[in-house]
């Protein structure tokens, strides 16, 4: 897509990326402005997960769970309701709104490109998303509950999670005529999402067909490559291909659907 | 040499042929303004000379550089208003001006434009919750904040105050005077004829005239009119010639008024009273305008296709 720089390229290029980070630092003073995503993406959740990790019932290993406590179960879910929120609600009705409001059109008409508040964009939700899930792993542990797990399984997964959640958005966004669409289907979504995460009934009870069910969505599939890596294990093969499938078909169909206007 | 130039352009959307054939040449330091009916191609034109859309035929070039390529220098001498461009709710003033600056080499300084556009006093206000002028005179800022060489402004005064709109006037003349070429599409013949050197009249995708406002107005056979209220009563025989005086088409007495309508016909119905010991009260004459030779040239062939 974009020609490799040239010399008199040079000057261009590097005012682009000033120009990522220009917008970044908007996009970032933006969203503190709307409190409603602010509680719900981060504060909720990093409330929750401190609570779970401090109520004696919620933080010592549960029978029923197999073993897990509630603390742990609820981690990989609250991780995935915070990305799910910035990424697959909030990023969709923001890039629509913006496009209705013609203001991606106008940045074409500056030395910035569109491309680079979608960058900034990207930047802002993953980066929210991967600082409150480090938080949230590490509510536990400053609460005496250590992580015991592969720690470099579970990080990774949670970058892959928040690659193909920001694709889903994207394809949103694209597929989205207007703000109000965007808005809805990424409301749904996120339901569905958090359903699969196991926001209402815990992951380890759901019962055999919905569990075949939820491992071939993103976020049942991240959800559980997330709970094998705190148990020691690297995910299972499945889980990693759900996630990539979704993140590179997302990610495809949204580059070549996607409007400025 | 022109510093835009756009030669038989031809833009389709779909079935709809918005531009039929249009070609204009923009001198360096030139004001020139694009009138025409809505839906004529005004907006299309200028947003194909900007390079936001890709004509279907034709050539443009601006400042030696083709649109069409996107090319990243024709971003940075290119300032762009658009037609209905809104910025987030809940950014500041300050913080939208902040921030287009950011995207330039050589931005103007933001301070000098809030003071130019009447925002300083709302520099800390919200997008969401300025007046609908005020959000027109920040995009018009944004528009400048790259100290552009070529402004293009889609219909920079509309919504605005008479005020608002001299004091973006008297800027845009300032502005001319650094040397800045300005392509301004606007609904105001008062607007084209204060301050354009030149102006195009687009009409159903076509350029149907393009030269000064002085000289579009007098070249489309508009007509003068005079009125007075005469000293003395005017024998009917005056009258009748008064009406064959040179270029008077016709000439009509009320109560009190002589209403005259012709052809450069102030000189001899002057002389003529003067000759009579007549003197012309509440005198008014009425030259031609900008607007009668936009009614004309738009009206013209409104049976054509589209």
């Amino acid at each position: 897509m974009t020609s490799p720089p040239t010399t008199t390229d040079a000057g261009t290029a590097r005012s682009a990326s000033g120009a990522t980070r220009a917008l970044l630092r908007n996009e970032a003073r933006l969203l503190r402005r709307e409190p409603a995503t602010v509680i719900w993406a981060v504060v909720l959740p990093l409330v929750a997960a401190t609570v779970l990790a401090n109520v004696p019932a919620t933080r010592s290993p549960n029978a029923d769970l197999g073993g897990w406590s509630f603390s742990q179960v609820y981690l990989p879910t609250l991780i995935i309701l915070t990305a799910s929120l910035l990424s697959v609600q909030a990023l969709p009705a923001l890039l629509a709104k913006y496009r209705e409001d013609g203001i991606l059109k106008r940045l074409r008409t500056t030395p910035a490109s569109p491309t680079n508040l979608l960058v900034a964009l990207f930047v802002l939700m993953g980066g929210v998303s991967a600082a409150v899930a480090l938080l949230m792993t590490l509510i536990p542990v400053v609460s005496g509950v250590p992580f015991r797990g592969n720690g470099l399984a579970f990080g990774l997964v949670v970058v892959l999670t928040l690659v193909s959640f920001t694709a889903l958005g994207l394809l949103f966004a694209a597929v989205s005529p207007n703000s109000r669409f965007a808005t809805g289907i990424g409301t749904v979504a996120f339901f569905v999402l958090a359903f699969f995460a196991g926001l209402w009934i815990p992951r380890s009870l759901f019962p055999a067909t919905l569990a075949t069910v939820a491992d071939w969505t993103p976020s049942g599939a991240a959800s559980r490559a997330m709970l094998d890596s705190m148990q020691g294990d690297w995910p299972a093969v499945q889980s990693v291909f759900v996630l990539v499938l979704y993140a590179a078909v997302c990610a495809v169909v949204a580059t070549r659907m996607f409007r400025w206007e | 040499m022109p510093i835009i130039s756009v030669t038989n352009l031809r833009k389709a959307y779909g079935e709809n042929v918005v531009l039929r054939d249009v070609s204009l040449e923009v001198e360096a330091g030139e004001i020139v303004g694009v009138v025409g009916p809505n839906g004529a191609g005004k907006t299309t034109t200028v947003e194909c000379i900007g390079g936001l859309r890709r004509a279907d035929a034709g050539r443009i070039e601006v400042d030696g550089l083709d649109p069409s390529t996107n090319p990243p220098r024709l971003r940075e001498i290119v300032g762009m208003q658009l037609q209905e461009c809104r910025l987030p709710a809940k950014i500041t003033v300050t913080e939208a001006l902040e921030l287009y600056r950011s995207f330039y080499p050589a931005p103007r300084d933001a301070g000098e434009l809030l003071e130019r556009f009447g925002l300083a006093e709302h520099r800390r206000q919200r997008f969401g919750s300025l007046s609908g002028g005020q959000q027109q005179r920040l995009s018009v800022a944004l528009a400048l904040v790259g100290n552009p060489r070529i402004a293009i402004l889609d219909e920079l005064t509309t919504g605005l105050d008479p005020q608002a709109r001299r004091d973006i006037w008297a800027f845009l003349g300032e502005l001319q005077s650094d040397g800045v070429t300005i392509v301004l599409v606007t609904h105001f013949m008062e607007e084209a004829q204060r301050l354009c050197n030149r102006v195009a009249v687009i009409n159903d995708g076509r350029v149907a005239a393009f030269d000064t406002p002085d000289a579009l107005a007098t070249a489309t056979d508009g007509a003068q009119h005079l009125a007075f209220t005469p000293s003395l009563t005017v024998s009917d025989a005056d009258v009748n010639r008064m009406r064959a005086l040179p270029g008077v088409v016709s000439l009509t007495v009320t109560a009190d008024r002589v209403v005259a309508t012709g052809h450069d016909i102030a000189t001899p119905v002057l002389m003529f009273l003067a000759e009579r010991g007549i003197t012309p009260l509440r005198l008014r004459v009425e030259s031609p305008t900008l607007d009668d030779a936009y009614l004309s040239l738009t009206t013209a062939d409104q049976d054509g296709p589209g």
